[in-house]
């Protein structure tokens, strides 16, 4: 598993997130959502569900709903075993899983390296992604728990190809 | 001492959420002793019970500032006063005002419970209810008409249980109370627990190990049970509700009705106690309204006037049975009959052909109701589809007995947790699959050769001839768009056959897994939408299984529900006789036998070595208890080397001692009825089935002396 600790340049609104990999592409995510990270795991799959629900997974005498970001992002499944991060909004519909490649460290950024999504991406990722960390030695995409809770996703449901 | 868990309510502070479950407490009280009352009015206790619960309500209502609460509360309370001190005498009346006056305060406190706030619409207004409650008071005892006498029913031992529970607490339908006692007991075991992680977190002796794992065990187990037991509640917290219920609408349906309950202290998970109440209120209701006949009806049959429903709950092989019986009319399976042809349900056809049974499971199909005349109580159609519908979703299930002119039994069968099911587990695309045992009625494994022979297809849909009956079979596969390989090919196929809200039908499964006991764990949202799964299971393995909704996925796959399937009736011989389901094996001399299936609990495969003789008996040690084993079969005597016994473990109906019947191999389980005695030669009636037109013999049990067969020559 990599470790990706950055140092941040300024310390204004300084704020930490923890990273996953989906391939080459790096996605941050606010620490304070993050509930719990599993790393590898088989997550049950659910039969006649969209393709961006990977399944279910007991955790801690519940059981979850993992999403499967890659799917979501209209990428190609994962070759290797993938990682699930356990992941809440505080809202009441619980926490859920994501299932990832990879699940990377915890950076620090501030608001200043925070810059808006390209326009030029396709649409079906520019709903999900909430801004782009320049850092020093990449590009961390900014997203949100809330934003992808599965029971708000079925609007979504028509931009994800099956 | 109690600990009350109260739900977050937004409008409401804790303080008078506090107060609201109290109060609602109080009036439950006040309504379990108010039917009481009416059968007891002389008992002061009671009267003393209903006026502390009003005057509860109105002391801490001032404190609050509930004014309209107050001011109802107080006319309550004054008339409870008089008739405290003797100035009023119990009588119907007062008891339909009192009534009256708790449904009043009912309603405010759950207007309070919504808004916070006491209502004000112009229906908010309880000043007719505090003049007639004033007007009761006003009555001097002299002028009181007809005061209620003593019920001859007190010496009955239901009556006895309910009035000394009455004054209990009762369960608030959304807390939970907790003896502090268990909730202590969960703490420490808790704490327990922690010590045995830290301990296992600090501990690098290996051999230390298996000591740890054992007080790691013991700890779970018991907090496992504890917790468990804080979920029971007793049955009787339903039960009370039902004596108001009864008078009320036996009162309103020109009926006089009698509610007797014993049982009550049985035990049930709290959620499974919530899930069975609409049914069963629903249960109680038909019985008042449809069982028991009117008062003249009944004095004319040679019945006491007045009818008796019972209700009975007791805990059977680890599910709780409740049997709700009437001595009514009982169910006249003519009219049950012509009511289905006329709904079109059967054809006049199938219904010549049906059993007596057979009928009574009409009443379980939906858009179906008896009742001559469509009232407000019941006969609306909705009904005991719904009840049926009910109870299977928690894993339960319904039996009906009926007897003309003595009375119907509807016995409602639940198991004691829905947290833990027993379940069978089937593989299908690499995926595990958990099947309720509740809902599995057989496993019929097909060869590939009999699987070509016998699952016929009409169009698309595929059926299996089993036993003469069309079952509609479902591959696993293909209802949940399973993407894996063609199956493997050569081993033929596994059907189970599977039966919920009366869609029968057989699910086509690549692999048979071993039954176990399952942990339910409910599914989420967006999942649970998908209406296909009940839950998700860790098996013993570690691995998972989705939980199968067993109606949910035979609608799915568009079967029907349907009692009886056409091809049956056109099949099935007219027979006035009931047709008994019998079990066919191979006896002495290869010779085939029958055994009514309902005395048949089990039928095990042992080992040899596993029986022994004693005193020329053989006896087997069978899950803690001797059993005198007869071999039906000869197998022992002609083939002492064998290693193998195919033995069924039967239990005689009516009596408690099972024993075993060694016999040389299980054909077929089929239906038949008992023919006429035909060889009275023997000395005692010889007996046999006659299954199609085949006379088989019949296998009878003596609970004393071991088998006796008697058999005649197979026709």
């Amino acid at each position: 598993m990599l470790q990706a600790v950055v140092r941040a340049g300024s310390d204004a609104q300084e704020s930490s997130v923890c990273t996953v990999g989906l391939g080459e592409l790096w996605l941050g995510i606010e620490t304070a959502c993050v509930r719990e990270v599993l790393g590898e795991r088989d997550v049950e799959t659910v039969p006649l569900m969209p393709s961006y629900l990977a399944g279910v997974l007991p955790n801690r005498g519940v059981m979850l709903t993992v999403l499967c970001l890659r799917s979501l992002l209209g990428m190609p499944r994962y070759e290797g075993r993938s990682s699930v991060m356990i992941v809440e909004d505080g809202s009441a519909g619980g926490p859920f899983g994501l299932l990832v490649d990879r699940i990377g460290g915890i950076v620090s950024v501030t608001d200043a390296m925070l810059e808006p999504t390209p326009s030029t991406l396709k649409e079906q990722s520019r709903q999900l992604f909430n801004g782009v960390y320049k850092l020093q030695d990449r590009l961390l995409v900014r997203i949100e728990a809330k934003q992808l809770r599965p029971e708000s996703l079925s609007e979504l449901q028509g931009l994800v190809a099956q | 001492m109690c600990a009350g868990i109260l739900p977050d309510k937004g409008n409401v502070d804790d303080l008078t959420q506090e107060f609201l479950a109290e109060s609602q407490e109080g009036l439950d009280r006040m309504e379990r002793c108010l039917t009481e009352l009416e059968a007891h009015p002389e008992d002061r206790s009671l009267i003393t019970e209903i006026f502390r619960a009003v005057h509860t309500i109105k002391g801490t209502t001032g404190f609050l500032g509930f004014k309209r609460l107050e001011k109802l509360a107080h006319a309550g309370e004054n008339l409870l006063g008089s008739l405290r001190d003797g100035r009023l005498l119990v009588n119907e009346r007062l008891i339909d005002g009192l009534l009256q006056l708790k449904d009043g305060l009912r309603n405010i406190l759950e207007i309070i419970g919504i808004t916070g706030g006491e209502g004000t619409r112009a229906v908010d207004n309880d000043d007719s209810l505090i003049a007639s409650l004033d007007r009761l008071n006003a009555a001097e005892s002299g002028q009181s008409d007809h005061p209620l006498e003593a019920r001859q029913s007190s010496g009955e031992q239901g009556d006895e249980n309910s009035r000394s529970s009455a004054v209990d607490a009762g369960a608030n339908e959304k807390t939970l109370r907790i003896d502090v006692d268990v909730l202590n007991r969960m703490m420490n075991l808790v704490g327990d627990l922690v010590l045995t992680r830290n301990q296992i977190l600090r501990s690098e002796a290996a051999q230390a190990f298996p000591e740890l794992v054992r007080s790691l065990d013991a700890t779970t187990a018991d907090l496992r049970e504890t917790v468990m037991q804080a979920r029971m509640q007793p049955v009787g917290n339903l039960f009370r509700k039902f004596p108001r219920m009864v008078r009320d609408l036996a009162k309103s349906c020109g009926r006089a009705v009698r509610l007797q309950y014993s049982g009550q202290e049985t035990g049930l998970d709290k959620s499974l106690l919530e899930a069975i109440k609409d049914p069963l209120t629903h249960a109680v209701r038909n019985a008042v309204d449809h069982g028991i006949e009117k008062p003249e009806a009944r004095l004319l049959a040679g019945k006491p006037s007045e009818g008796l429903i019972t209700l009975r709950a007791f805990q059977q092989s680890g599910s709780v049975v409740i049997e709700i019986t009437d001595d009514g009319a009982g169910i006249a399976t003519e009219r049950v009959l012509a009511k289905a042809v006329e709904r079109e349900l059967v054809t006049p056809e199938q219904a010549a052909g049906m059993s007596e049974r057979e009928t009574l499971q009409l009443i379980f199909l939906p858009g179906f109701s008896t009742a001559a005349a469509v009232t407000n109580v019941s006969g609306r159609g909705v009904g005991m589809d719904v009840v049926r519908a009910n109870i299977e979703k928690v894993g339960g299930s319904v039996e009906l007995a009926s007897q003309v002119g003595v009375g119907t039994t509807l016995r409602l069968r639940v198991p004691l947790t829905l947290a833990i099911v027993p379940a069978l587990v089937v593989r299908c695309g690499g995926q595990s699959f958990a099947l309720p045992q509740s809902a599995l009625v057989e496993l019929v494994h097909l060869s590939t050769g009999e699987a070509a022979a016998m699952v016929e297809s009409i169009g698309s849909a595929s059926f299996y001839r089993l036993r003469g009956r069309l079952l509609p079979m479902v591959e696993l596969r293909s209802l949940l768009q399973l993407k894996t390989s063609a199956p493997p090919t050569g081993k033929g196929i596994h059907v189970a056959v599977l039966e919920a809200e009366g869609r029968r039908y057989g699910l086509v499964v690549e692999e048979l897994m071993a039954p176990e006991e399952i942990v339910v764990k409910p599914l989420s949202g967006i999942v649970r939408e998908l209406g296909l799964f009940t839950g998700a299971a860790v098996l013993g393995d570690g691995s998972m299984a989705l939980i199968v909704d067993v109606a949910a996925a035979g609608q799915r796959a568009g079967v029907k529900p349907s009692e009886i399937k056409e091809e049956d009736a056109a099949e099935a011989p007219v027979t006035e006789e009931a047709l008994e389901e019998y079990l066919l094996f191979e006896g002495e001399g290869e010779a085939t036998q029958a055994l009514p299936l309902c005395v048949v609990e089990r039928i095990e495969e042992l080992a040899r070595s596993e029986i022994s003789r004693i005193e020329g008996r053989v006896m087997l040690r069978y899950r803690g208890e001797t059993l005198v084993l007869h071999d039906a079969g000869a197998v022992l005597q002609q083939n002492p080397a064998v290693a193998m016994l195919t033995v069924l473990i039967c239990t005689e109906p009516g009596s408690a001692s099972r024993q075993g019947l060694i016999v040389r191999r299980v054909l077929d389980v089929s239906s038949g009825r008992v023919a006429e005695a035909v060889d009275k030669d023997q000395g005692a009636q010889a007996r046999a089935v006659l299954i199609g037109n085949r006379l088989i013999a019949l296998c009878e049990l003596r609970p004393q002396e071991g088998v006796r067969m008697h058999w005649s020559e197979v026709a």
